[in-house]
């Protein structure tokens, strides 16, 4: 038995066990700071961006729920899995390459290289370039709009709670039109 | 999509609807989940205290912190161990209370117009000297104006030291009883207090403030509070026989700002709102013998806990009745459009959307109202109770 209810409670729980490896990772690069291996503006910026762990899984599952309903495609827990661990390594990545690199080259790097596994990931699952376009698009969204909220500063909390009032009211707008069509969920 | 439909099996299928009971057991349970969105918003709404109070500290250290005057005490010269109360005191303060900003961070300081006048018996310096010391102890690198101390109408400069002002006056040739006055600008943050140095003393301390607090070792005599206008009244003829026993008398100022506060006590409310919206919906649904999904209930939850974040985020560039009422503004014109689409009934959703202004309008006298909150707060709790058991007598017939 599969359904949105259900799904929903599976996607959130591995976000959230997500995001504690992702303040692991968080711990980890505060050790490299004091090694010296990390620059500490460089290590702030990580930081900050490593809060919204749990928003980028989350937001991630859930639109690749909608592109399951979509596409007519399944996606299975264990993919669900994998594709959070892949936005969770990216947090490792950004660190790895950041004490090497420029903070803002880096993420751009790591961001490119998330966004290509994964839509290949996508491609591979589902066979549709709507689909993966979709995904694309959404993920680099959420990358942008994360870079935005690290720069931010001081204003990161308004900017970031009224994107998640749009957000919740995207997600009501895609809950209005699934419709149930001879038995099965469809998106009108 | 329908041409797929012989090809492709139908990835999704449908549950049957569960039963009524089991619905209400995992709404209860998303409940308890979106209590964990709640406690983030609480833990978030905390640091960002902490890290105002750390700001205003700064802003109070750069202004200057507390206000203490004592003084004057005249003495026959500045190494002499007797020192001499005045016989008559009376100090006037006017305090203006304003706050510096740091980007969103502020810092309320105030700005005390400090006048002092009162007369010192000569005999009791028991010395035949021209001259008479005088010296008032006060945070001399916090004060903005200073104008000279008057001597039976003569005028005196005063000298500052690190911690006090001191002056010299030549007194040959005054009357027995010399009277003084000064007056002087000082800035501070926090609390000013003056000690009730006289043998006769009469203190006033009035101003502007949010709010003040009257301390130190007697309350005041008398005391106004209008809006933000306060005045106190400290009056005594009872000094103690050692200088250093003199006590103090003053009022205290909050320093950082309460939006913080005001947003986690709102958050208290929230199970209670998720838990009255969650049931009126559920009683839209049976009535409209419409099935509702467990994911559009988690999404109105999810709307409800953002309206925290929303209220935070917003509090802190306006002020807190502004932002509380665009954000509930904002969310119930949300949910309500929602449960309009949704069910595509204009009267439910007008329902649902009166029923959740109801609770917002009662969070927000409850939060402004804090001596009347828990009577009024397990009324509208009877109401609702209330409410319901009427809804669910409906429901039967």
């Amino acid at each position: 038995m599969r359904w949105l209810g259900l799904q929903t409670l599976y996607v959130i729980a591995i976000a959230l066990v997500l995001a504690i490896v992702a303040s692991g990772i968080d711990g980890f690069a505060s050790g490299r700071v004091d090694n010296g291996l990390l620059e500490g503006a460089r290590y702030t910026l990580l930081s900050q961006s490593i809060v919204y762990c749990f928003g980028v899984i989350s937001i991630t599952s859930i639109s690749l729920m909608l592109v399951e309903v979509a596409f007519r495609k399944s996606i299975n827990y264990l993919q669900y899995a994998l594709i959070a661990m892949a936005l969770t390594l990216f947090y490792l990545l950004l660190l790895a390459l950041s004490e090497k690199l420029p903070f803002g080259l880096s993420y751009a790097i790591v961001c490119l290289m998330t966004i290509g596994l994964i839509s290949w990931f996508i491609r591979g699952i589902t066979e549709n370039t709507k689909a993966v376009a979709l995904a694309a698009g959404i993920l680099a969204v959420e990358y942008t709009l994360m870079f935005i909220l690290i720069m931010l500063g001081s204003m990161a909390l308004l900017v970031g709670s009224l994107s998640l009032f749009v957000l919740i009211a995207l997600a009501m707008y895609f809950t209005l039109k699934l419709k149930v069509e001879n038995n099965e969920l469809v998106i009108k | 999509m329908t041409m797929n439909n012989s090809q492709t099996p139908p990835p999704i299928p449908t549950r049957s609807q569960i039963s009524f009971g089991t619905k209400v057991v995992l709404l209860g349970l998303q409940c308890a989940l979106l209590m964990i969105g709640a406690l983030a918003i609480w833990i978030l709404a905390y640091s960002r205290d902490e890290r105002n109070k750390d700001v205003a500290d700064q802003i109070v250290n750069e202004w200057g912190g507390e206000v203490t005057i004592n003084g004057p005490l005249a003495s026959e010269h500045p190494d002499s161990a007797l020192a001499v109360r005045p016989s008559t005191f009376n100090c006037e303060a006017k305090v203006d209370t304003k706050s510096l900003h740091r980007n969103i961070f502020e810092a309320e300081v105030f700005n005390a117009r400090v006048a002092m006048s009162g007369t010192i018996n000569k005999d009791k310096l028991a010395t035949n000297s021209d001259s008479i010391y005088i010296e008032l102890n006060l945070p001399t690198d916090q004060l903005a104006k200073l104008s000279t101390l008057k001597i039976c109408g003569k005028t005196v400069e005063w000298n500052r030291a690190a911690h006090h002002l001191y002056a010299e006056a030549d007194i040959s040739g005054m009357p027995d009883i010399l009277e003084f006055s000064t007056s002087f600008d000082i800035h501070g943050a926090e609390s000013i207090f003056i000690s009730q140095v006289g043998e006769q003393s009469f203190i006033t301390i009035e101003g502007e403030a949010q709010n003040p607090s009257f301390n130190g070792s007697s309350l005041p005599d008398e005391r106004h509070l209008s809006g933000n206008q306060f005045s106190a009244q400290w009056e005594t003829d009872i000094a103690p026989a050692e200088i250093h026993d003199t006590k103090s008398v003053g009022a205290n100022f909050l320093v950082g700002v309460d939006r913080y506060q005001k947003v986690t006590r709102s958050l208290k409310y929230s199970f209670m709102i998720i838990l009255l919206t969650y049931a009126s919906v559920l009683f839209a649904e049976i009535i409209m013998k419409r099935y509702i999904p467990l994911f559009n209930y988690f999404l109105i939850g999810a709307a409800l806990i953002i309206f925290y974040i929303l209220l935070l985020s917003f509090s802190e560039h306006l002020k807190f009745g502004i932002a509380y009422l665009i954000a509930a503004a904002m969310t119930v014109l949300l949910i309500t459009g929602y449960m309009w689409k949704m069910l595509g009934s204009r009267k439910v959703a007008i329902a649902i959307g009166s029923i959740l202004i109801g609770m917002y309008v009662s969070c927000y006298i409850l939060l402004t109202l804090s001596t009347y909150s828990l009577i009024l707060g397990s009324l509208i709790l009877f109401a609702a109770l209330a409410a319901m058991m009427y809804g669910s007598l409906q429901l039967k017939r």
